[in-house]
């Protein structure tokens, strides 16, 4: 409770700061905030072993998770005042935005009245029976988000297909090169390739010449390497990223009009 | 390894490359003049800016998937910095979104970005957008957004899924001119096969350096170049270190 | 105009795979599967689990790969329930779990397998790795219950089993990549092998786990969940699903061909490459 309290005061001290400060001061507090914020992950896991910071771990990202909710209800509003704009408007898209209404209101009734509002408006299920809201969510989740999505997904075979035919020409020594890697690999993922070496034994020097054993070392030995160092770059510039962003060095997050 | 443990060099690994890249700040700063090398993909960013607006079209900015994480706080800030060059010309961006906490903050972002070039009217509170959180619904929607709005160039920078190819291709439908920077290695390819310039793996930090050229920025692209060189070596050597070593004191470092 | 010529090769391109897909779904096709290395150790990791010990069958993923992962973990359990090795179900991911439970009710009347007794679902484990860590160190205190709300205590097959000693080998199926969570948890921290079993996609990125031995095993998309099928000497689901896979990569190998010929072509007449 008194954390609660506590917080709570904490926070509208600061919101009441943010208000009421010139737009200097205001970034200098943001920048600080940031800074204190940022510090608590660090040094708690590089600290070594257990150390004093250790039991605030759970009500640290407990506080992460309550912003984050917050911030869905933004989003919430922000679909509303687009689409809501587009109906009375009456913009070419207008239908979009009647079925984003639509979709929202269902899913959001079916979901809300399957856990909280069950015995509203329907007789309680039989044992084995679903309830007419589950049954609702269910057939709004299962039988049409899921298979929305994965025809979505799907669409990535077409434009693979697509994006090879235009992108894999071997128009320079480099690019030849990738393009025979890739038919051997893509040969590999299907039982064509093995296949057309299953005469080599598995045994001996001559089973560096079964397909499988060619793309086994092409991964490991050449894609390999590769991915390590990109993935060392990668990580640097994280670190780098995460100390201009965490200092507030990065402009574009504190600079004002 | 629930935490870093006393004994090991990964628990002073991460202090010692942010104590590089924290010198080479300082050194810009006090007014060290550093060089890095040239990336055709950012040089090509404004000519795609220009060409938006040349059509009269609208550019796209989709800052990846991710939430709350580096890589899309990074995205942000490309965002910003390209909606600063697409203000001076009076061209609008388009930024759909898929995590609330960054749907409010690329608002702030490019409301300022508008501002500070000195067009705020351009700036329309409708062009930044949350679509939703699932994966494919937020693509179909961006799908539909790019066809709706015939856009001219678009920019990825995040961090990207299996959708990447499905937006870059649409894209490609489309014609726009198309950049691309990702750290998720596995979408390289896709973005390579569908984009006209990919920004690769460590050069998607250096992305705001290169664009503002800013002493700061500049000197942390430049301490992480010198870290890379110091891991690089580091590797090598502990590599030959260990094969070199007995049996026995193999044994004793085989863990770490 | 321009913009129709422009069109016709990408819908000729979408036609020929979707014929592609759809035609050996029809027409009756033989396959050969031979399995590669990283099959063959997975296979190998599951054939030596140690008796008195248990699978761990981590779920980390949902129904949009379950295309891939499905097949792979179904083939898994399979092999376990033949070695009549007890298993243990997790996940991070909501529906995995679920999943998985289901492929083990199909296949445990076969093979006299009963919930409870041999194998176990502890359900969705929220919160990432800290809670893996947690329950390498305390099944019992970390996850009380199982995914039904029973409590572990009545579970016969959990007297046995607290902790990540009583677990012989990590299985995780997957489509993101989680799998440093388990190497430095499980593989580093309690010293229990680990084997992936991956989307195509990710495949790519887990090879330097493999290389450096903290993943003993590997399967890769489909093709190494049919691989396994081929291990077994079975042909299911994973084996069905590979032959409308196999032509789809037949057709891109053939476009790739095809976008070199025209490319070989247009430079013979002098013309400008696209």
């Amino acid at each position: 409770m008194i954390f609660v309290i506590g917080a709570l005061t904490a926070g509208i001290i600061v919101l009441i700061l943010l208000q009421t400060l010139a737009p200097v001061y205001r970034r200098r507090l943001t920048a600080l905030v940031t800074f204190i914020v940022g510090l608590y992950w660090p040094l708690e896991f590089f600290y070594p072993e257990h150390n004093f910071l250790t039991p605030w771990r759970d009500s640290v990202a407990e506080l992460g998770r309550i912003l984050v909710a917050f911030t869905f209800g933004l989003g919430g509003v922000n679909l509303f005042l687009i689409h809501g704009r587009h109906i009375i408007r009456r913009t070419p898209n207008l239908l979009f935005s009647i079925v984003f209404f639509l979709g929202f209101f269902a899913m959001a009734t079916a979901g809300m009245m399957k856990d909280f509002g069950q015995n509203w408006l329907e007789a309680r299920p039989g044992p084995g029976q679903q309830g007419f809201w589950e049954a609702s969510f269910n057939i709004l989740f299962k039988g049409a988000l899921l298979p929305l999505a994965s025809t979505v997904f799907s669409l990535l075979a077409f434009f693979i297909a697509s994006a090879a035919f235009r992108a894999f020409r071997a128009r320079t020594l480099e690019a030849g090169l990738l393009m025979a890697t890739s038919f051997l690999v893509m040969m590999a993922n299907v039982p064509a390739g093995p296949w057309l070496t299953s005469f080599l034994p598995d045994e001996g020097i001559l089973r560096w010449g079964r397909w499988e054993n060619i793309v086994h070392w092409l991964m490991t030995q050449i894609n390999t390497p590769a991915m390590r160092a990109i993935l060392f770059g990668v990580w640097v510039g994280t670190i780098g990223a995460a100390l201009r962003i965490w200092l507030s060095l990065e402009r574009a997050f504190v600079s004002g009009p | 390894m629930e935490h870093a443990k006393l004994l090991s060099i990964y628990t002073y690994l991460p202090w010692a490359i942010a104590a590089i890249i924290g010198a080479g700040i300082f050194m810009a700063q006090a007014g060290r003049s550093l060089h890095i090398r040239r990336l055709p993909a950012i040089d090509a960013i404004e000519e795609a800016v220009g060409r938006a607006t040349e059509m009269g079209r609208p550019i796209l900015f989709v800052p990846g998937l991710a939430g709350v994480d580096v890589p899309t706080f990074q995205a942000v800030a490309i965002a910003g910095h390209i909606a600063r060059l697409a203000a001076a010309y009076r061209t609008r961006v388009l930024m759909p979104l898929s995590h609330p906490v960054i749907f409010t903050m690329a608002e702030q972002v490019l409301k300022e970005a508008y501002a500070s070039a000195g067009a705020p009217d351009v700036f329309r509170p409708e062009d930044v957008r949350f679509l939703s959180d699932q994966q494919f619904a937020f693509a179909s929607g961006v799908v539909g957004l790019m066809n709706r709005e015939r856009i001219a160039t678009a920019f990825f920078f995040g961090n990207f899924a299996a959708e990447a190819l499905i937006l870059a291709e649409t894209g490609q439908t489309l014609g726009a001119i198309q950049i691309a920077g990702t750290p998720s290695t596995l979408q390289i390819p896709f973005f390579i096969a569908a984009c006209d310039f990919t920004v690769i793996g460590e050069e998607y930090y250096a992305v705001t350096a290169y664009l503002t050229r800013e002493p700061i920025l500049l000197g942390s692209v430049w301490g992480q170049d010198l870290s890379r060189i110091s891991l690089a070596v580091l590797v090598f050597v502990a590599s030959l270190t260990y094969q070199m070593m007995p049996a026995g004191l193999k044994a004793l470092f085989s863990f770490y | 105009m321009e913009e129709r010529r422009e069109m016709w090769p990408r819908w000729g391109i979408y036609l020929l795979v979707a014929l592609a897909i759809t035609l050996p779904m029809v027409v009756p096709v033989k396959l050969r599967m031979i399995p590669t290395p990283p099959v063959k150790r997975f296979y190998e990791m599951v054939e030596t689990i140690p008796k008195g010990k248990v699978l761990l069958i981590a779920a980390d993923f949902d129904t949009g790969t379950e295309g891939e992962n499905g097949p792979q973990a179904e083939a898994v359990i399979e092999h376990a329930m033949r070695r009549r090795i007890p298993i243990l179900i997790i996940g991070s991911d909501l529906q995995g779990p679920e999943l998985v439970q289901s492929y083990a009710e199909a296949l445990a009347k076969k093979y006299d397998y009963r919930y409870g007794r041999d194998f176990v679902n502890l359900g969705f484990l929220p919160g990432g790795q800290p809670v893996l860590e947690r329950l390498g160190r305390s099944i019992w205190q970390t996850k009380p219950t199982d995914f039904r709300g029973t409590p572990l205590a009545e579970l016969p097959m959990m007297k046995t089993v607290t902790s990540a000693q009583d677990i012989g080998l990590v299985a995780e199926f997957t489509g993101a990549g989680l799998l440093p969570w388990y190497i430095q948890t499980f593989w580093a921290q309690f010293r229990v092998p680990i084997a992936q079993g991956c989307t195509g996609i990710i495949g790519p990125e887990q090879f330097p786990y493999l290389d450096s031995g903290q993943l003993s095993g590997l399967l890769t998309g489909l093709t190494g969940a049919a691989q396994y099928e081929s291990l077994l000497k079975t042909e299911k689901r994973a084996y069905r699903r590979m032959i409308p896979q196999t032509f789809a990569h037949l057709t891109v190998i053939a476009l790739i061909v095809a976008g070199n010929i025209l490319l070989l072509m247009r430079m013979r007449r002098g013309r400008r490459v696209p």
